[in-house]
């Protein structure tokens, strides 16, 4: 559950998600769930060659399993905080 | 369940379509008045969608044959589009997993199109399918739409899968030198937290031995 609460913390800032089919989709982070179903607010494609019909799609559900990269803000990441947190889940705490 | 986009032929007598039961598959909304657009191809309609828990369901009004279904699983993303640039009329945009995305041995550029061969108008082949949009006649209905897609996905979860904390991780040197993790404390003859320099100049192991015959020196 350590991605959902992180995500959870994420929420209200920009993030770029980028899908497993290459399509990058930059927005305002709305909401996260246990699965990482993903949805965003006031989207924009990242790089609208392969998919120009997205342009500009105002919200969007994203399943959390074509999900491959988040893209974070620098200033929404505490390293040590996370880097802590991880260790804990790995030990199964 | 399959991905992709699949043909739909069967209705019930009201018109529905049939649900399985056995995979708890029930209806979870109507929406009447909808057109439904397969990847670069035409709109096509006038006809009704049916939000199972399951599926997606669009049925022809006018051709009782003619119907489409993606599961909720290989939707992979469904938004709301209200750029007339993208699309002239508001609708739901959504992506569907075919599972032949995988391009990577295909370097046949056919393969890499993900746009279905139109014959007449029609697609050929609605397994390549991979963009679809839900054209509602009244436009007001889309941020419920969009709400019910969100909740029936949801009901879709993948099968679980492995969970990557049984495996050994390894964060640090520290852990890897036997604090942490993975590390075996059964047989630790040594204690690793000795001073080096101790060792070296110090190690008792080394010191003479004490001897109790003077012969040998």
């Amino acid at each position: 559950m350590l991605f959902f609460s992180y995500f959870k913390e994420l929420v209200g800032k920009e993030v770029v998600v980028e899908l497993k089919n290459d399509l990058a989709i930059s927005g305002i982070l709305h909401s996260v769930d246990q699965y990482l179903n993903i949805k965003l607010e006031n989207t924009r494609v990242v790089d609208d060659t392969k998919y120009p019909h997205m342009l500009s799609v105002k919200n969007c559900f994203i399943r959390g399993s074509v999900v491959r990269y988040v893209q974070l803000p620098p200033d929404g990441v505490d390293v040590d905080i996370l880097h802590d947190a991880t260790r804990r889940e790995a030990r199964g705490g | 369940m399959a991905l992709g986009l699949s043909l739909v032929t069967e209705r019930t007598e009201a018109g529905a379509p049939v649900v399985d039961a056995e995979s708890d598959e029930s209806i979870a909304h109507i929406q009447p008045d909808v057109s439904i657009v397969l990847g670069e191809g035409p709109a096509e309609g006038p006809g009704t969608l049916y939000v199972t828990t399951r599926r997606l369901v669009w049925f022809s009004n006018d051709d009782v044959h003619k119907g489409y279904a993606v599961t909720f699983i290989a939707l992979t993303m469904h938004a709301i589009s209200r750029d007339v640039e993208a699309y002239p009329e508001p609708c739901i945009y959504t992506q569907i997993e075919t599972g032949k995305e995988d391009d990577e041995f295909e370097e046949d550029d056919d393969a890499e199109e993900p746009l279905p061969a139109e014959i007449n108008g029609s697609v050929s082949d609605l397994s390549l399918v991979e963009e679809m949009r839900l054209v509602p006649k009244d436009p007001s209905v889309l941020d419920h739409l969009f709400q019910v897609l969100c909740d029936c996905a949801l009901l879709n979860p993948d099968a679980e899968v492995d969970q990557e904390g049984e495996a050994d991780w390894i964060f640090d040197e520290d852990e890897v030198l036997g604090n942490g993790i993975g590390a075996k404390h059964e047989n630790n003859n040594v204690d690793l937290n000795v001073d080096l320099a101790e060792l070296l100049h110090h190690d008792p192991r080394f010191e003479d031995a004490e001897e109790e015959d003077s012969d040998s020196k």
